[in-house]
């Protein structure tokens, strides 16, 4: 493969600024991608990656700076006209019309029609599942998305930009919800789609995808690009001081002493069809692993165990005591946090503030004991004292949290939740669509929490950061545990030994 | 039948079912119900709310609502009563059709161009289209009965082509134009057909306009069985409307629209009203039933999406 730099550029912005009220979110970016390489953009929390792709993609209009196409000046001024450009973006919140068909999301805004005026839904239909083939996905294309799992409306997100045959394709953290095996088929589309003479902008946090996947790398932070070139110039330490602008040491696997009783004991919980027999002990000051692969039935059972849903048998025990099934908040009344996978729609809430999100959950610990009111001296002690432990980056407390980057958004949830007090922490994907900085803070989080005897149910779907934080690990399999790892047992070889049905459970 | 088929048998034909029951109860019970003359009457007192269904459907599929649809009808009857003597019958209709359009229009350069929610605009234009109404007709109803072919649009063929019109049209934009497609894309997530290069304002211009243009069609009716340009008609019109529509089984956070449900539902409100006329059921008695009906409906419905989550 041609890998010069002197190729005409496909698309390129130059200059571009862009602000929002109180922050400047792009300060004179230039950036280039050329037809047949595949260029990786990498940055922190809120270095500016996705601005500048909802500027490429006709979201956000550019206060200053122009994009070219072909080396022609183009006026980005709604996602349809970066659509008729030729650009499109998998943005990372999921972003699909729930009611409607895969095939009628992939198709929306340009349907295929019959005689010029009827909505040709058969040859919609037959588009996707061939698109669906080509791609190497089993998803039904007739079914409402709102109905497929995560990763499969992920595959879906990104079957749209392809069959678009844009000749640029932006993907902003799109493996983010997906499994090994569809990564895999991502890594596929991708070395086509470059094949094929597009140019590809990968945003992503994890260096293995970049390094397997990316010609060019540019590195972004505090709204500017501080980096960039052939990939094959950098090494990861490299691209990581970069990002930062300072060396960071790479976190050490952990050890640590962690307490013989049980703050969590799940025995025998079952629900027909969906999980079986799951039983499994939950110390104080440990962070367990609870790892399978899409449908293996894990987020099923954490959210079996804080009461979002319920189970047919089996028994909880948190802390000593018997947990009812009695829904969320008996469940927090007694000691348990859970965060859950989906930010958007069961953790934030977006038009509230910073300090509302936070302190949701310990309203009545603010109030003045006689008239009940809210005591904003208390609240604000409670918002700084976590925004400092947790070095949570925004503008003031009355901010409202949908103006956050990702990772702070999710810190934000993990204060609100450990406002609360709880003993037993249940996690679900803490971590992702977060950059690495913010990633080694919560981990850091993580093990001050153990220190302090509070215990972490982990379900991540990130194998390194299962090895890196967690003291064991379970592995579930078609709804059962495959496995149960010790932490000189644990290797992305072994989880994956358990996860695929290979073994037997190496208890 | 296991509980998950049970339900979408439900789905599909629940309605109907009920609706059929009513019918063959009713006729069983009450002889007078076994005449023409029910059928004809239930015709000619649900065409109107059938035909703003249509429309309203399609609303509150797009995720928007039309609160002005009951003062829209009083204003186009008044319209339509005070051009007669200019314009004739059919010209005095046409009026009234465009000035149901407009008023549409306006209400959705309204929600998109300032950005006011549907709910709130459309509860500002509902007092302005009644104000409107009052004012052109001077605060009395203009009596018609002498206008030539004033009564056309109360028989029945006309009625039963405006309403098989009107779904039809509903069913031809919803199932099968690229525009149907988008509308329920709007109403599904709006931010999503947005990304993928749907004219989000064109959408909700074009069901706010249909919605009025339907209920312009359900005033002329109106207009033409009374044989009065009234400037206090439709009072609680558009909750009548909304009230079929939702109970026909149209999603009320938008994305999923049924207009057979509507349609039914309209027939099936019209049935009860008959029947119970014919039980010498008094009005109040009448209204607390259909509420309780309404309100059973939503329960099922929240029951069952309860069941489900359990599950």
């Amino acid at each position: 493969m041609e890998e010069t730099n002197n190729q005409s550029p496909l698309v390129s912005a130059h200059g571009i600024r862009k602000s929002f009220p109180g922050v400047v979110a792009l300060d004179g970016v230039d950036f280039t991608a050329q037809a047949s390489r595949v260029h990786a953009v990498v940055g922190e929390n809120g270095a500016g990656k996705s601005t500048l792709m909802k500027v490429l993609g006709g979201v956000y209009q550019q206060d200053a700076g122009t994009v070219l196409m072909d080396g022609n000046p183009v006026n980005l001024r709604s996602p349809h006209q970066a659509i008729v450009a030729g650009i499109s973006v998998i943005y990372q919140e999921l972003d699909l019309a729930p009611h409607l068909t895969a095939a009628e999301n992939i198709h929306l805004g340009r349907e295929p029609r019959r005689h010029g005026v009827l909505t040709d839904h058969a040859a919609m239909s037959r588009a996707t599942s061939a698109l669906f083939e080509e791609m190497d996905v089993s998803i039904p294309a007739d079914v409402p998305v709102g109905q497929l799992s995560l990763a499969d409306r992920q595959m879906v997100e990104i079957a749209k930009a392809i069959s678009r045959k844009s000749r640029v394709i932006i993907m902003d953290e799109p493996t983010s919800s997906l499994t090994e095996r569809e990564v895999g088929v991502l890594y596929k589309i991708i070395r086509r789609l470059r094949e094929q003479g597009c140019a590809i902008v990968y945003i992503s946090h994890r260096f293995k995808e970049i390094f397997d996947l990316a010609d060019d790398v540019t590195v972004m932070r505090d709204g500017r690009v501080v980096g960039g070139g052939l990939l094959r110039d950098f090494d990861r330490a490299a691209i990581v001081r970069m990002m930062v602008g300072r060396d960071v040491q790479e976190n050490s696997r952990r050890t640590g002493q962690v307490g013989s009783e049980a703050a969590l004991r799940v025995q025998g919980l079952s629900l027909q069809g969906v999980f079986n027999d799951v039983s499994f002990d939950l110390h104080a000051g440990e962070t367990l692993g609870m790892c399978g692969l899409a449908g293996c039935g894990r987020e099923e059972v954490a959210r079996a165990l804080f009461g979002l849903c319920s189970y047919d048998r089996g028994s909880i025990e948190l802390l000593g005591k018997p947990l009812p099934p009695e829904g969320p908040a008996a469940a927090i009344r007694r000691g348990l946090g859970f965060l859950s996978e989906d930010r958007r729609s069961e953790g934030i809430f977006a038009q509230m503030s910073v300090s509302a999100n936070m302190t949701l959950m310990i309203l009545r610990r603010l109030a003045w004991r006689v008239s009940g009111w809210l005591s904003s001296a208390a609240e604000r002690a409670v918002v700084d004292s976590h925004t400092v432990s947790m070095k949570i980056r925004y503008a003031f407390p009355s901010q409202e949290v949908r103006l956050l980057s990702g990772g702070n958004q999710q810190k934000v949830l993990l204060a609100r939740i450990l406002a609360t007090g709880c003993r037993v922490l249940i996690l679900c994907e803490p971590t992702r669509g977060v950059d690495i900085g913010a990633k080694n803070e919560i981990y850091a989080l993580l093990r001050e929490l153990n220190r302090q005897g509070v215990a972490v149910l982990l379900i991540s779907s990130d194998l390194p950061e299962v090895l890196e934080v967690c003291h064991r690990a379970v592995v579930m399999f078609q709804g059962r545990l495959a496995g149960n790892l010790a932490r000189e047992a644990m290797s992305e070889e072994a989880i994956m030994h358990c996860a695929t049905g290979l073994a037997g459970g190496a208890a | 039948m296991s509980e998950a088929r049970f339900w979408r048998w439900w789905d599909r034909y629940g309605l109907l079912a009920i609706l059929t029951f009513s019918v063959i109860a009713l006729a069983v019970t009450q002889p007078h119900f076994r005449s023409w003359y029910t059928a004809l009457n239930l015709l000619s007192t649900s065409a109107p709310v059938a035909i703003a269904g249509a429309g309203m459907t399609l609303a509150i599929t797009c995720g928007v609502f039309d609160l002005s649809i009951g003062a829209l009808l009083a204003l186009v009857s008044v319209t339509i009563g005070v051009t007669v003597p200019y314009l004739g019958f059919a010209g005095a209709m046409a009026a009234g059709l465009t000035v149901g359009v407009m008023a549409g229009l306006v209400n959705g350069l309204i929600v998109t161009r300032l950005r006011i929610q549907a709910f709130i605009a459309t509860l500002g234009t509902m007092l302005l289209w009644r104000g409107l109404a009052l004012w052109v007709g001077g605060g009395k109803d203009s009596n018609l009965v002498h206008v030539p072919g004033v009564k056309v649009l109360s028989e029945w063929w006309w009625l039963a082509f405006l309403v098989t019109g009107a779904y039809g049209v509903g069913a031809l934009i919803y199932y099968r134009l690229p525009l149907g497609m988008r509308l329920r894309a709007v109403g599904s997530s709006a931010s999503s057909a947005w990304a993928s290069g749907v004219n989000v304002n064109a959408a909700k211009l074009f069901v706010f306009a249909y919605t009025a243009l339907m209920a312009a069609v359900a005033g002329a009716v109106t207009t033409s069985q009374l044989a009065i340009g009234g400037c206090n008609l439709g009072v609680a019109f558009e909750l009548e409307t909304i009230t079929v529509v939702l109970l026909g089984g149209t999603a009320l956070r938008g994305g999923l629209g049924k207009l057979g449900g509507t349609l039914l539902a309209t027939a099936l409100l019209g049935v009860m009203r008959i029947g119970l006329d014919l039980a010498n059921v008094k009005d109040e008695y009448q209204r607390l039933a259909i509420g309780l009906l309404l309100l059973a409906a939503l329960a099922l419905d929240g029951i069952r999406r309860a069941r489900k989550e359990a599950a």
